[in-house]
């Protein structure tokens, strides 16, 4: 063989060594390009809050902000390898309720724990909807309440996994509404859109998924929302009673994205983001997109953040254990 | 027709230069995701997402549309000349795809896939054009009774690629079965057989496996031979023959309408449903003996399943806002930022934005062809690498593919566990097939089944007192038996 | 290879076993988490038994003279790769195993092996860092 394969190897690496993007300048935090851990598959309600936030700060402050999928064991994985990296800010993590207060209502041996973080800001909510079928007899979440405790055999309700927001919401709308649980037919789907699919297909009767996976489905008419779980009624689904007013006011469970970091993020870190995420929850550009993936936007800062994630907690503990899944 | 209309309209805006432009770039970086074992659609579109923020909507759209087309095409390109798939709804195309190329068929191989891939994604499009709000109506109708029909129905094609012993193949597909059940179930959240650790929390996953039983076990079975540099097929032509086209064309046909009949309904894997084209094929063919050893049909009828399952996706994407895989999902959450609001009033009220998505998809399509047909002289070629070269770039990206996943290492150990398996599993003679297949189709086995019996509170008259549901299993158990009955005929002697 | 249908019964029937003891452990019910490790364990004891009853027929003889020692090598090789990763990093131990298995299965001269190895190196350098940002280990030389 002669010189080609050599010099040609060689030109190929100098020229790819040079292609490569240039490094940002020194000084000012972010000097460097920031990694946004998601702890679950992309597309979910975490990854599209992070993908969101991460485009605006990137925008802002013209480094690139990417979010880095880690989904597995429920979201354990990538939460542990987040708060385990160096409290440098580069790698910060965008947690969901799952992760956070819901995930210790339920387990006993978490790997890591709920105060090894730095909370830095609440994103954003994704409310409950409470949905029947489009053309179910039932009208009202009263209807439904009745319904159940006349015939719970024959009540199919959809959940997505035994431990989400939805088993929660439905189970504690089911407490409230004094039905026999026991007796119900409990139907576990693996995600949200599954769940609200199948009943939109009148395979199941009832749902209690969040705003993003029901959105699509009543917006084109198969499903129907009876109650949301919020203070007030959403932007575009002007019809959907608040549970308050639907005559259940003690429903609570919602779905939430908040930014955190490892133990130990330094503060200038933390106040520059804070400042940012307060920015963004005033833009009416960000708040319009946040509408578009389903979400609210619900700034509260570190210390709010972490008061609520407490709050939750003191919600689902005892909620957790009536329904038997305290482990 | 007012669709025709909209769609020429669509035309009009996905012909610009700038659109086209990002129709090629999104072309060409899907193919090359595809290539790469182990980075699938998904991460593909996930880590291309950011780029695309900078863009105006309907570029950005049209650029990731055509990476997701991208990303099916370039999965078989390894396959057929490597034998590693680039994803899962590869795994078929190697089946025969790499025995194609070790008979020095390599171009007509890739050539055929490409064809049907575009006839099958093109046709799948018409589909989506004409009938997408009807057709999605008529797939929410499929509830897991009918699911576990289909899913039996699946299994049937467990027994069909068993190969000479039946006992070898169902133990093969047992134990990718057991494989499937590791980690965490994903409907009660219950650990299973993680044995106190961490380690296999998130379940034993599939690309590692693929990776694992198909490129580390090829190169495992490959070093073995002591030539030092094998090549690894010889180039013919490269083109098929008009009578091999001709022998396809119904094989195209039939793979269009499994695979888009079957990709409307969420959650049937396009793995699943590349097997199930395959096996139709072999059924409806005057000499089944030819399959597994390079019988062209056995590529095309994947390829174009795949395709068509391609499009098929976007129909409950676009009509219900329901996304039928991961990828979907991602590629839903784009096109929300852009502010496209899925549904059935979608076409109603947005029609400029998604007839130009369409449209744009058609040309990708087109686009995918024409780059892909010249480029299989130039795949083609990869067969003259020096096999000292090519086994350690297959091992290194087959690493890196494993770990690309998760970002984990562990699942690069099991891809190594597997490509042991798997070599062990070809020096017994065990098909690997029936494991994979197992593997896609148990876990829509058991959530069919409980969701089945969760719906009707225990019982399983369930199954018996839905029509489509009862069909579908009758049709399942009727063609296992039909198979295992001609098995019975063509090999006397073999149980 | 003589007759293995005997190891590989008993690797099935002790898999079944494996997965029924599991299904029997499981908190869940019956007809939740622990129906499909039931089933399949029993499966697979049943495919297990059947192997040392009525073995299958083994496989027919492969037609190259095949080395079983040298796939073996070849596995210690990548072993050793993925071993070496998180403490090497990825471009040496990329770049090490590369040189190693180029010069082993090619036999070419030194240069010509070292040409190849940093093609090799370089592109999966830049596929996999550059272009797809994966998070590699870095070693101790932050590569």
């Amino acid at each position: 063989m002669s010189c080609s394969p050599l010099c040609r190897a060689l030109a190929l690496v100098l020229f790819l060594a040079f292609a490569a993007p240039p490094a940002g300048a020194q000084g000012t935090y972010p000097n460097r390009p920031i990694e946004v851990v998601v702890a679950f598959a992309p597309g979910g309600g975490a990854d599209v809050t992070a993908r969101l936030l991460g485009a605006y700060a990137a925008k802002k402050w013209n480094q690139a902000v990417n979010v880095v999928n880690l989904p597995g064991a429920s979201g354990i994985t990538g939460t542990l390898r987040a708060l385990t990296a160096r409290p440098d800010g580069y790698t910060l993590l965008l947690e969901p309720h799952a992760t956070a207060s819901m995930l210790f209502a339920v387990e006993s041996d978490v790997p890591f724990k709920m105060d090894g973080k730095t909370p830095i800001a609440l994103v954003t909510l994704d409310p409950v909807i409470y949905t029947v079928k489009a053309d179910s007899p039932w009208k009202s979440l009263k209807d439904v309440a009745e319904a159940a405790r006349a015939n719970p055999r024959a009540f199919r309700y959809g959940v997505a996994g035994v431990a989400g927001v939805a088993a929660f919401s439905v189970s504690q709308f089911l407490f409230s509404a004094g039905v026999p649980i026991a007796d119900t037919s409990r139907v576990l789907f693996t995600g949200g859109a599954p769940a609200v699919t199948a009943l939109a297909g009148g395979h199941v009767d009832f749902a209690g998924q969040q705003w993003s996976e029901s959105a699509g489905l009543i917006q084109g008419g198969k499903i129907r929302g009876v109650a949301v779980v919020h203070p007030s009624r959403l932007p575009g689904f002007p019809d959907i009673p608040t549970a308050q007013e639907a005559g259940f006011p003690d429903l609570n469970v919602v779905g939430w994205q908040g930014l955190s970091g490892p133990k130990g993020l330094p503060a200038p870190v933390v106040a520059q983001w804070v400042r940012l995420i307060e920015d963004a929850s005033r833009d009416p550009a960000f708040i319009e997109q946040a509408i578009r993936i389903n979400k609210v936007l619900a700034y509260r800062g570190p210390d709010a953040f972490w008061a609520f994630q407490n709050e939750e907690l003191a919600k689902y503990l005892p909620l957790a254990t009536k329904m038997g899944i305290r482990k | 027709m007012e669709t025709l209309g909209h769609l020429g309209h669509g035309f009009g805006q996905a012909l610009t230069p700038q659109n086209l432009l990002f129709a090629l770039f999104g072309s060409v970086l899907g193919t090359l995701v595809g290539v790469l074992p182990g980075i699938g659609p998904t991460s593909g579109i996930a880590i291309l997402l950011p780029l695309t923020s900078f863009l105006p909507p309907a570029p950005a759209i049209i650029m990731l549309a055509a990476i997701y087309y991208g990303a099916m095409y370039g999965g078989s390109t390894t396959a057929i000349l490597v034998n590693i798939p680039g994803e899962v709804a590869s795994v078929v195309t190697s089946l025969d795809g790499y025995q194609m190329a070790q008979q020095g068929r390599a171009g007509p191989a890739l050539a055929i896939a490409a064809i049907s891939s575009f006839v099958a994604g093109t046709l799948g499009l018409l589909g989506l054009t004409f009938f997408a709000p009807l057709l999605a109506e008529g797939a929410l109708r499929i509830g897991p009774p009918e699911y576990f029909g289909l899913v039996v129905l699946a299994f049937s094609v467990v027994v069909s690629l068993s190969g000479p012993s039946l006992l070898k193949g169902l133990s093969a597909a047992a134990l990718g079965a057991f494989v499937a059940l590791v980690g965490l179930d994903p409907m009660s959240g219950v650990r299973r057989f993680t044995f106190g650790t961490t380690t296999l929390l998130g379940g034993i996953d599939f690309i590692a496996v693929i990776i694992g039983l198909f490129a580390i076990t090829e190169v495992l079975v490959g070093v073995e031979k002591s030539a030092p540099a094998v090549a690894l097929a010889r180039l013919g032509k490269l083109m098929p023959s008009g009578a091999e086209l001709r022998a396809c064309v119904g094989t195209m046909l039939r793979a269009t309408g499994i695979g888009f009949g079957l990709g409307l309904l969420p959650g049937c894997t396009p793995g699943a449903i590349s097997f199930i084209a395959y096996d139709v094929e072999r059924r409806v063919s005057r000499t089944p003996e030819r399959f597994g050893r390079g019988a062209i049909e056995g590529v095309a009828a994947p390829e174009g399943a795949n395709n068509a399952t391609t499009s098929a996706g976007f129909v409950p994407l676009f009509a219900l806002g329901v996304p039928a895989t991961p990828a979907l999902a991602v590629l839903l959450s784009g096109l929300m930022i852009y502010g496209l609001q899925p549904g059935p009033l979608l076409f109603e009220k947005q029609p400029q934005f998604v007839w130009t998505v369409i449209a744009s998809m058609y040309i990708g399509n087109v686009m995918l062809l024409v780059l892909n047909l010249p480029l299989v002289g130039l795949w083609a070629r990869l067969c003259h690498v020096p096999y000292a070269v090519l086994a350690p770039l297959i091992l290194i990206f087959s690493v890196l593919g494993a770990f690309s996943v998760r970002n984990s290492l562990t699942d690069v150990g099991m891809a190594l566990a597997f490509g042991v398996v798997g070599y062990l599993m070809i020096k017994t003679g065990y098909p690997t097939a029936p494991l994979v297949l197992a593997l896609i189709l148990t876990p829509m086995l058991e959530s069919s089944v409980r969701q089945s019996l969760d719906m009707a509170h225990g019982s399983a008259m369930i199954f018996v007192t839905r029509p489509i549901a009862v069909t579908l299993l009758a049709a399942g158990l009727a063609l296992t038996a039909w198979t295992l009955v001609s098995r019975r005929r063509r090999i006397p002697h073999v149980v | 290879m003589r007759r293995p249908a005997l190891e590989i019964g008993v690797a099935l029937v002790a898999l079944g076993a494996v997965s029924v003891v599991e299904s029997w452990r499981l908190r869940d019910g019956w007809l939740g988490a622990r129906l499909m490790p039931l089933v399949i364990g029993l499966a697979l004891v049943g495919l297990g038994a059947a192997h040392l009853a009525a073995p299958p027929p083994p496989a027919p003889p492969s037609p190259d003279r095949a080395a079983p020692g040298r796939a073996a090598l070849m596995l210690a090789l990548v072993v050793f790769y993925v071993a070496a990763l998180p403490w090497a990093g990825f471009l040496p131990a990329t770049a090490v195993f590369a040189l190693i298995v180029v010069r082993w299965l090619g036999a070419y001269s030194w240069p010509a092996t070292l040409a190849v190895t940093v093609a090799i190196a370089g592109a999966s350098h830049v596929i996999f860092l550059r272009w797809l940002g994966m998070p590699l280990p870095a070693g101790p030389l932050g590569l």
